[in-house]
């Protein structure tokens, strides 16, 4: 998409698809993060390590397994920022979005508030990673050249 | 989300923005309704002082506020040179304001053909017109029937638009209300000049 202006007009239909297909990377990669994970050390993957608060934490395997499968999913999930949403201003905004979803899928998986505190650390150091990479990433596609003519350039 | 949520609340709260022409002769009063006009509805608009007015080269913007509306003035110089230049505004604008001058019978067959020159212009096809009889705090000037009357056989050149006569006093202020909101009732009942456009970034 290299040469192309994208002045930026309020289109809510394409913020609304950018929500969910966000939506559908973060839990997609998580996922695949735990399947690999949970290959590695042969246990059996649950939707629990997905939504369950209590799980996260430094102390047990599995909750080492799946906090580790987090941290891994904020990198995947900034390389969605940098495919789908391509806007340095806009990632802090999307991996909210993200994580807000995800701790609303949290408490009407478990039907109470998520309370544990290393939940809310690892999720915070998520968003932040998130946030950060993809950031780093548009800006970085956002500073290309973009070439004015389409005609093919001349050899000097 | 955010994104989202701001552009939402722009889409509901922007104003609908309408542009208005205020033409006229030298020295009719333009500039000075212009400021009377920003000074009576923006709040914190400290208006510059009225007797300080010069004559203006290019033109004057100014923007007001009235209820949804945002009216967009485009005040443009009126002497003979720069009138060549007002059927360059026309296609744009959504509504013209005509200022004439009560005190300067001499002067009022030359405007009156400015005004016919002005509103048998195509581009204006429909725009409603407010003819404003400027300078009535002045004891000696023309009344409104008078003014009508000289300008009694440009009535079938104004064809079917919204078009009203009223006395106004840049000065003092006085009528300057009661026109720039027949002006806003106007510009939004015109469906043929539909609001322009603003993206909403």
């Amino acid at each position: 998409m290299a040469g192309q202006f994208r002045s930026y007009v309020w289109d809510p239909l394409l913020i609304l698809s950018q929500i969910v297909l966000m939506q559908t990377v973060y839990y997609g990669s998580l996922g695949l993060w735990l399947a690999l994970v949970d290959g590695l050390v042969h246990s059996s993957p649950s939707l629990d390590q997905v939504f369950d608060a209590e799980i996260l934490g430094f102390s047990t395997p599995p909750g080492r397994l799946s906090t580790m499968s987090f941290v891994l999913n904020a990198l995947t999930c900034a390389l969605g920022l940098l495919y789908f949403i391509r806007r340095g201003k806009q990632c802090l905004d999307f991996t909210v979005t993200v994580h807000f979803f995800h701790l609303l899928g949290c408490w009407l998986y478990s039907s109470r508030f998520p309370s544990a505190l290393t939940w809310w650390l690892v999720q915070a150091v998520c968003i932040a990673l998130m946030a950060v990479i993809g950031e780093y990433l548009c800006m970085r596609s956002e500073l290309k050249e973009i070439p004015l003519n389409s005609a093919p350039k001349s050899s000097v | 989300m955010y994104t989202l949520l701001s552009g939402l609340y722009k889409y509901m709260f922007q104003k609908d923005e309408y542009c208005v022409l205020i033409l006229g002769l030298d020295n009719a009063g333009k500039t000075t309704f212009l400021e009377q006009s920003k000074t009576r509805f923006n709040k914190n608009y400290k208006g510059m002082s009225l007797s300080k007015i010069t004559t203006t080269v290019g033109l004057n913007i100014g923007t007001v506020d009235v209820g949804k509306a945002r009216l967009m003035f485009w005040d443009l110089g009126g002497q003979e040179e720069l009138q060549s230049l007002w059927d360059k505004y026309y296609a744009e604008c959504h509504g013209v304001i005509y200022v004439i001058d009560s005190t300067d019978e001499e002067r009022l067959s030359e405007s009156k053909q400015a005004f016919e020159k002005m509103v048998t212009s195509e581009a204006l096809d429909g725009v409603p017109i407010l003819v404003l009889a400027n300078k009535q705090d002045v004891e000696t000037c023309l009344s409104i029937p008078d003014i009508k009357t000289a300008f009694s056989d440009c009535a079938s050149k104004i064809g079917r638009r919204d078009c009203l006569t009223q006395a106004c006093s840049a000065l003092t202020g006085k009528g300057v209300r009661e026109g720039i909101e027949w002006m806003v009732k106007c510009v939004v009942r015109n469906v043929h000049r539909p609001p322009r456009q603003r993206d909403i970034t």
